[in-house]
């Protein structure tokens, strides 16, 4: 099936050409999809992650351990504004997405599909999905079934939005929490046999920090009941709402768009006592202006710590008390949010402050934007043929 | 007059009122847990907020030591019972699953056998005894799948999503 070829959603500004997506020049709307049956088809697994700010896409070959494609990309959509002269964006595209939309984002109008984790925007959201599976480049008759994270919290309706943003897309889906996929994808199989391995599915705490929602899970060996995941609409993008109110507040003439506020959390964000002053330097007006944000940072990204503490305190009172001392020494930080400076001793600081017996919080490495991903492609592999859902356009 | 060596203290009227308060609190949260509101509410709103006020105006502690006693007291019945459900709930899946079932063929096949001994020769085949059957996929599957178990995962999320009425078909 051939898609794209004239408007691709409705809205006003969204028509474009599927050869002049992100501006390379290629054709990246052919789904590839033929009526083959699927046992005479070759079958490309994909993990997906379909974050607020960050998508992860992991895909590989049935029957094959190699990536087909690894990719992580700012979940955004950029539509070029009207009477944009040419030239100006990539082969003239009239859409951009992920980083190249960022980088041209003066000319564009950014969408962000997502909010809090589900989908805000259904055709932009549709937009960005036909982009990811362009992306993923199989050859014709290839049938590609997907499992994407959502949140733990998510209803009826919201999942049904996923699957009607990737309806005839990907060939099939499973939808699974994301939380319990970040667990899945930071074991580490090849380890189990090794006595020193701590396998993190016997018996850990995942708080996974993204920028729509913080998802916290108990998983002690099964998969987590509702009451062991704790699914916070508190996450990075509360954090950027803080800091920016926080800043307009102190610098009422200092005006900085989202984009900034992000990139001067990315860069400086910590909780606890500041090791430094954090100093940044802008333009406002033309000009730099050295604005002193310590103070508003560190609010902004002890709110975050506050409602971690919290929910972490209600899951381990949740847990078995039997099971509660091996538990406090598996709490595992991941996501974007992990990256905050010193959230993981300052959470351990404040968990034993609050008598909890020498617990232990450790960060879940520099992969943190893929385990989700990475999880939900283990899911795909083993999932049984009769699991995977057709969805209905 | 010196007192005897080996007196055993005498409870305080503050403690009988903190056991009865330990033993309401434990009796809302299984009423609560059995469904039955009405009982629960009256519990809740009536006789445990007067059982508490009389405590703390009898007890020495200050206010805040009175309620970090509750709370301590609070979190710690909550986790009694949350395991002794845990232990509920595997023991009658494991009942309804396993015991009952292998149980009721175990008699089934009993019968049949002295059915056989006593009945005469051309005699017409017994009718099947019923079977208690084992906990259906949709209704009494565990709530305890193992994590390392994907394909079984897989099916609860279905099962729950198929409840909630999304619309996709099954491959």
């Amino acid at each position: 099936m051939k898609t794209a070829t004239g408007v691709l959603t409705q809205g006003g500004d969204r028509h474009f050409h599927p050869q002049r997506i992100n501006g390379n020049g290629k054709s990246r709307f052919d789904t590839g999809q033929t009526a083959a049956s699927a046992t005479s088809r070759a079958v490309l697994h994909l993990g997906f992650d379909w974050g607020t700010n960050k998508s992860c896409l992991k895909a590989a070959y049935g029957g094959k351990s190699g990536f087909a494609l690894e990719q992580v990309i700012p979940t955004v959509v950029g539509y070029a504004k009207d009477g944009v002269v040419d030239g100006l964006l990539p082969d003239d595209a009239s859409v951009l997405f992920g980083e190249p939309a960022l980088r041209h984002r003066l000319h564009l109008r950014l969408v962000r599909p997502l909010a809090e984790g589900v989908v805000k925007d259904p055709a932009a959201a549709r937009d960005f999905a036909q982009y990811l599976r362009s992306l993923l480049d199989a050859p014709p008759g290839t049938e590609i079934r997907a499992v994407i994270g959502v949140p733990a919290n998510a209803d009826a309706a919201a999942r049904d939005s996923v699957r009607e943003a990737v309806a005839g897309l990907f060939d099939r889906v499973i939808l699974i929490p994301e939380p319990f996929l970040a667990a899945l994808g930071f074991r580490d199989e090849a380890r189990l046999a090794d006595g020193s391995y701590v396998d993190p599915v016997r018996n850990s705490l995942f708080i996974d920090i993204g920028g729509g929602t913080t998802d916290l899970c108990l998983v002690q060996g099964y998969f987590p009941t509702a009451e062991e995941q704790v699914s916070l609409t508190f996450a990075g993008d509360r954090v950027d709402a803080l800091l920016h109110a926080a800043i307009r507040k102190t610098y009422p003439d200092c005006e900085l768009t989202p984009f900034t506020i992000r990139e001067l959390k990315e860069q400086h964000s910590f909780v606890g006592p500041p090791s430094a002053p954090v100093v940044v330097s802008v333009m406002v007006g033309g000009k730099v202006r050295k604005l002193d944000i310590t103070e508003q940072l560190g609010h902004a990204c002890d709110e975050l710590l506050e409602q971690i503490l919290a929910s972490a305190q209600r899951l381990i009172a949740h847990a078995s008390p039997d099971s509660v001392g091996e538990l406090l020494q598996n709490i595992i930080l991941t996501g974007g949010g992990s990256r905050i400076r010193n959230l993981a001793t300052e959470l351990q600081r404040q968990l034993a402050a609050e008598g909890y017996e020498r617990p232990c919080v450790r960060l879940a490495g520099e992969r943190y934007q893929e385990f989700v991903a990475l999880g939900a492609l283990k899911a795909a592999r083993q999932a049984r043929e009769n699991q995977w859902q057709q969805v209905i356009k | 007059m010196a007192e005897p060596a080996h007196t055993v203290p005498a409870c305080r009227p503050s403690d009988f009122l903190w056991q009865r308060i330990v033993e309401d609190y434990r009796q809302l949260r299984i009423l609560q847990r059995q469904g039955r509101p009405a009982e629960s509410a009256r519990l809740l709103h009536d006789e445990l907020p007067a059982r508490i006020l009389a405590w703390a105006e009898q007890d020495p502690a200050d206010g805040v030591a009175q309620a970090r006693r509750l709370e301590a007291m609070f979190h710690h019945e909550q986790q009694r019972l949350a395991d002794v459900w845990l232990l509920d709930d595997l023991m009658e899946s494991r009942l309804r699953t396993h015991l009952l079932p292998a149980l009721s063929a175990r008699i089934d096949a009993e019968i049949q056998q002295a059915k056989q001994r006593h009945a005469p020769i051309h005699a017409a085949p017994p009718a099947p005894t019923p079977l208690v059957a084992p906990a259906g996929d949709t209704s009494g599957r565990s709530t305890r799948v193992p994590a390392g178990d994907i394909p079984s995962i897989i099916d609860l999320i279905l099962e729950r999503d198929s409840q909630s009425g999304a619309r996709y078909q099954a491959a």
